[in-house]
């Protein structure tokens, strides 16, 4: 589902419970000339896709629902390498407290042009 | 039976028992006491009987010289053995009366006779025989009998001699019968022999004449009484004064004194003096370990007897009263609402109180024996029961612990316990169990959550919300090209927003009546139209019930434009039940269009199908199955119930965990 004059293989994985969220960011990304990798709206296949496909760069919404969060994910995702911006509405979360010295994070509603500069800072090649 | 009655009950049996046991000694001791008197009465008897004997003996002998005053030794041994036998008496003798002016002429007889070499004598100090001193008148023995032994007193003068000189001057004197202290008789040979001498003058024509004596040998007679009971250990005579008051009756009835305990003190008159007769004695060592032997033995019964009451009735007691006081206890555990189990150290339930009984399984299973952490009450996620089994530990260390404990879901709902796990120290200072008590806080626990997720929804709702009006605002431009058609459908979806948070504001944000979420979105697009709406009334979460509303905007949107809303005789049914088993239930939504404009499948899918269709899939697992069949749209909506059932505090407190086990 790559759009037109993008460049091949460089996948935004979007993680995020809310469809009609999960639909804007998957916009955004395409919008900047990325490949999209989901929406995952859970952890556990959003994990079972990175194993085989590795995307440059991911956008995990912190909380997924019922206590659920994207802890595994961000885990995995730094274990890989794989750079990630956190999209959260709580000030709080636990995975903020864990990433937030390391990793973006952007409160909800999304700058979504600041969403796509960091995408773009963080998915570049030879960072 | 109370304490005070028991102890009341046992003091008036030791005091049977010491009654019965003193009653027991008294019997015997009065028996013993009675059976010495009697003995010692009959022996009295026997003194009475030889004495009265004796001085009878005397009497007829007085009677005998005053009938034949010139009787010499032959005819006394005559008389005395013509009267039968007698008994008592040592000697009987005959003193005649011999003027000083006569003793020569008598002593020349009794020389003649071969009766005296020295005439008439006296026995000196020293017991050696003596002619009597010069004295007006002597009274010389001119006959003697021995009833045993047979020595010769004749010539004695009994006047001369100092002991015998008082009775037998004031038996001439009154001519009454008197009698001697214990004075040693003349007869004695080496070996003196004690006793009693009664003297009766004979009167012939008012002058005396000569005095009739009797003896008796007072350590005989002594003997005599002694030997009558081994029980009499000892009988002493003690002989008064002389008295002859004015002419008495020298003989007065015995009285006898047998108030002390094996003692009789018997007193008689004879002759003038007063003899106190005291025999005394004891029963023997045999009848003596009888006596106390009952005695004991009675006491000994008794005390037991006492003690065994005692014993019982405090047994008893204090049986009752641990009794009641368990079953005090036991009904004050049955009587309170929180559950109450007693474990032992191990966690195993010892007991459990009627709350705690019934809440598990419906008392259908015995607790009794179970790790409290493994019965059925609690919900199963194990980091809930590893929180109450580390509870549990902590408190078998001595700590209190307080923790909350999901309950496991009942049709009732889902309870929180607040559970407090309390050591009880036995007397040793060891752990001896555990007292856990849970006290059902769903409604407190409920408040807070509601309060504290109240809260977090609504920061997180306001932000995704404008999250989601960008994302709107993002698509909708881009379906729609005019600036109208856009406004339009982005008023739409924002103010249906809008609606679905007032509802779930009202109701704090803990979830919303599908029916009302239903009938809310729907009253925009009514006109008229028959729509029945027919569905159990259910309560859903607030995700599902903004991601309901908005499709039911869509679904209206479509209707009133193109569908089944957009005639007057339109129809509309709307209805959902529930389909599956317990836990993996869904909530089937239909909606179904009917006398409508003939429905076409619309050449491109916009964003509102795209909505309708793929919000509730990704948002809430569902399917959306959207039909646009030609006599009406239908739609069917299937969602697990599992993802879209109502925030209880339970739910919360089910996330409260899992954060906690992640953290």
């Amino acid at each position: 589902m790559s759009a037109g004059g993008t460049e091949p293989g460089r996948r935004v994985l979007i993680l995020e419970d809310e469809f009609m969220i999960a639909m804007e960011f998957e916009t955004v990304v395409l919008d900047a000339g990325f490949d999209v990798l989901g929406p995952f709206s859970d952890a556990e296949s959003a994990l079972a896709t990175i194993e085989t496909e590795r995307p440059v760069a991911a956008i995990l919404d912190v909380n997924l629902g019922h206590g659920a969060t994207s802890l595994p994910v961000a885990e995995r995702l730094s274990e890989l390498n794989v750079p990630f911006v956190l999209c959260t509405g709580y000030q709080t979360a636990d995975l903020v407290q864990r990433f937030g010295e390391r990793v973006p994070i952007l409160q909800k509603p999304v700058d979504t042009a600041l969403l796509v500069e960091l995408l773009g800072k963080i998915a570049s090649p030879g960072t | 039976m109370t304490a005070t009655q028991s102890r009341l009950a046992a003091l008036v049996i030791v005091a049977i028992a010491v009654a019965a046991a003193a009653f027991a000694y008294m019997s015997w001791r009065k028996s013993q006491v009675d059976a010495f008197s009697a003995t010692a009465k009959a022996a009295l008897a026997n003194v009475d009987l030889v004495l009265d004997r004796a001085l009878l003996t005397v009497r007829a002998v007085q009677g005998y010289y005053v009938a034949n005053p010139d009787a010499d030794e032959e005819d006394l041994i005559g008389f005395v053995e013509g009267m039968g036998p007698v008994s008592g008496l040592r000697a009987l003798a005959f003193y005649r009366r011999v003027a000083e002016a006569d003793r020569p002429q008598f002593e020349a007889e009794l020389l003649r006779a071969g009766r005296s070499p020295i005439g008439i004598w006296t026995l000196s100090e020293d017991r050696q025989r003596v002619p009597a001193a010069p004295a007006d008148f002597h009274y010389p023995a001119t006959a003697t009998y021995f009833f045993e032994g047979n020595a010769s007193t004749y010539g004695f003068d009994i006047r001369s001699h100092p002991q015998r000189r008082f009775a037998v001057d004031m038996a001439i004197q009154t001519h009454l019968g008197t009698s001697t202290d214990v004075v040693t008789f003349a007869s004695s040979g080496q070996e003196p022999v004690h006793g009693v001498i009664f003297y009766k003058p004979v009167v012939v024509d008012g002058e005396v004449i000569g005095l009739v004596s009797g003896s008796i040998d007072i350590d005989r007679l002594i003997a005599t009484a002694e030997a009558a009971s081994s029980d009499i250990r000892k009988v002493d005579i003690e002989i008064g004064p002389l008295e002859l008051r004015g002419g008495a009756p020298v003989d007065t009835p015995n009285v006898t004194d047998d108030s002390k305990p094996f003692r009789v003190v018997d007193h008689q008159n004879h002759s003038g003096r007063l003899w106190r007769i005291d025999v005394s004695g004891t029963p023997g060592p045999a009848d003596y370990a009888r006596g106390y032997g009952l005695m004991t033995l009675v006491l000994l019964a008794g005390l037991g007897a006492a003690a065994a009451l005692v014993g019982y009735t405090t047994a008893a007691r204090r049986g009752q009263e641990l009794q009641s006081a368990e079953t005090r206890l036991r009904r004050t555990l049955d009587g309170l609402v929180p559950l109450v189990f007693m474990t032992d150290p191990d966690g195993q339930v010892v007991s459990a109180n009627r709350a705690a009984r019934e809440s598990v399984e419906a008392g259908k299973t015995d607790v009794l024996g179970l790790p409290i952490d493994k019965l059925s009450l609690w919900d199963e996620d194990p980091a809930n029961r590893d929180a109450l089994q580390f509870a549990i530990l902590r408190a078998a260390r001595g700590e209190e612990c307080r923790l909350d404990v999901l309950a496991a879901e009942t049709e009732l709902g889902q309870a929180v316990y607040d559970v407090a796990v309390r050591p009880v120290t036995a007397v040793n200072g060891d752990i001896s169990h555990l007292v856990v008590s849970a006290l059902d806080v769903t409604e407190r626990v409920e408040a807070a959550e509601t309060e504290r997720l109240l809260m977090r929804e609504l920061d997180h709702r306001m932000k995704n919300t404008l999250q989601v009006v960008q994302g709107v605002v993002r698509r909708t431009a881009r379906g729609h090209e005019t600036v109208d058609a856009f406004e339009n459908a982005l008023l739409g979806r924002i103010t249906t927003m809008a609606r679905a948070h007032d509802l779930l504001a009202r109701e704090r944000w803990l979830g919303a009546d599908l029916r009302t979420v239903v009938l809310q979105e729907l009253q925009p697009f009514e006109q008229g139209q028959s729509i029945t709406v027919s569905g159990s009334p259910i309560r859903i979460n607030p995700k599902g019930a903004l991601a309901f509303a908005l499709a039911i905007h869509e679904l209206g949107t479509n209707a009133i434009k193109y569908g089944a809303l957009s005639v007057s005789e339109g129809r509309l049914e709307i209805g959902w039940e529930f389909q599956g088993e317990a836990d993996d239930r869904c909530l089937v939504f239909h909606w179904k269009e009917s006398n409508g404009p003939k429905v076409a499948a619309p050449d491109r899918r916009g964003f509102g199908s795209l909505l309708l269709e793929r919000s509730i899939t990704y948002d809430l697992d569902g399917t959306t199955q959207l039909d646009f069949a030609p006599d009406g749209v239908a739609c069917r909506i299937e969602i697990p119930w599992d993802r879209i059932r109502p925030m209880t505090a339970s739910i919360h407190f089910r996330e409260r965990l899992a954060e906690g086990a992640g953290s």
